[in-house]
């Protein structure tokens, strides 16, 4: 009973092992949009290198991860709003080794939706585009506005 | 029975230890900064009201200098008290275009263009009203 007890406990110890690999997401590029005019929106493509967001997702090769994002709807300026819009096509991933922005192995994706991808053994590249609409009367000044992608292993 | 006593205390201790690892790995976030300058129309040249009001008779050419952002499209509207007379947009409708000038007051690049108003522009009005506002970015 005992012997057969042992190796049990060792295959449950190895199979939990297995995925505590680290995970890691880098902040390559914040969401960019330049100067704004007042009355006239303005979109920064996911396919613009330096403007849209870029982040980097490093983990255990082969396992499953879904990428969340808490969107906001508008950006601040001390007392002042300006409103935000994401797209159901905003969002691309690339997991080759050379990830190409213009050209994403995974295009026009939902970042109001969890996105489910399998990680391969380069990582994965994330972009996201998104739009602001600011009123005729904008005032004038330096918005800003936070995003929250959250990565997590689903174990499979 | 001691040693396998004592092996089997150390595979629970791992156990544990891996267990606490794969909370931590299992997921994280990060925070992406958006950011915009919204940048106010800079309006008529020395009347940052955005209004002109004149006469102009029969004789007279009325010279209106604009100033705004050098990489906005603008678009610039005459209007009488009952319709609109004309419309410019410039950069392309300008009819001197001097580019790259500095405003006064912080020294950031703007256009400088300029629109001539003649007596017909007012059909014989008193005055018209002149509105600038950005068509592209």
């Amino acid at each position: 009973m005992r012997k057969s007890l042992f190796p049990a406990i060792i295959l449950i110890l190895l199979s939990f092992s297995e995925e505590a690999g680290a995970q890691n997401a880098i902040i390559n590029n914040d969401l960019t949009f330049g100067d704004i005019f007042p009355g006239i929106p303005k979109t920064i493509s996911k396919t613009t290198p330096g403007s849209a967001a870029e982040f980097f997702i490093s983990g255990t090769a082969g396992s499953e991860i879904t990428i969340d994002f808490t969107l906001p709807t508008y950006m601040n300026s001390g007392g002042n709003n300006m409103q935000m819009v994401f797209h159901e096509t905003d969002c691309a991933l690339d997991s080759s080794a050379t990830p190409d922005q213009t050209n994403p192995g995974s295009n026009n994706l939902d970042p109001w939706h969890t996105i489910t991808y399998r990680l391969g053994s380069n990582g994965l590249t994330v972009w996201l585009g998104g739009m602001v609409i600011p009123k005729l009367q904008q005032k004038q000044g330096s918005y800003s506005a936070t995003i929250v992608m959250t990565v997590a292993y689903t174990g499979n | 029975m001691s040693v396998r006593i004592g092996l089997l205390f150390v595979l629970i201790s791992n156990f544990s230890v891996a267990a606490v690892n794969i909370e931590v790995a299992s997921s994280c976030s990060a925070q992406i900064r958006v950011t915009a300058t919204v940048i106010e129309p800079i309006g008529f040249y020395d009347n940052s009201t955005g209004q002109i009001e004149g006469n102009i008779d029969n004789s007279d050419i009325a010279i209106i200098d604009i100033c705004h952002p050098a990489n906005a499209g603008i678009i610039l509207t005459i209007n009488n008290y009952n319709r609109l007379i004309r419309q410019y947009r410039f950069p392309s409708d300008a009819g001197v275009n001097r580019t790259a000038a500095f405003d006064k007051a912080d020294r950031k690049p703007i256009s400088l263009e300029r629109v001539m108003l003649f007596p017909g522009d007012c059909f014989l009005q008193d005055s018209c009203l002149i509105t600038l506002i950005y068509s592209e970015n």
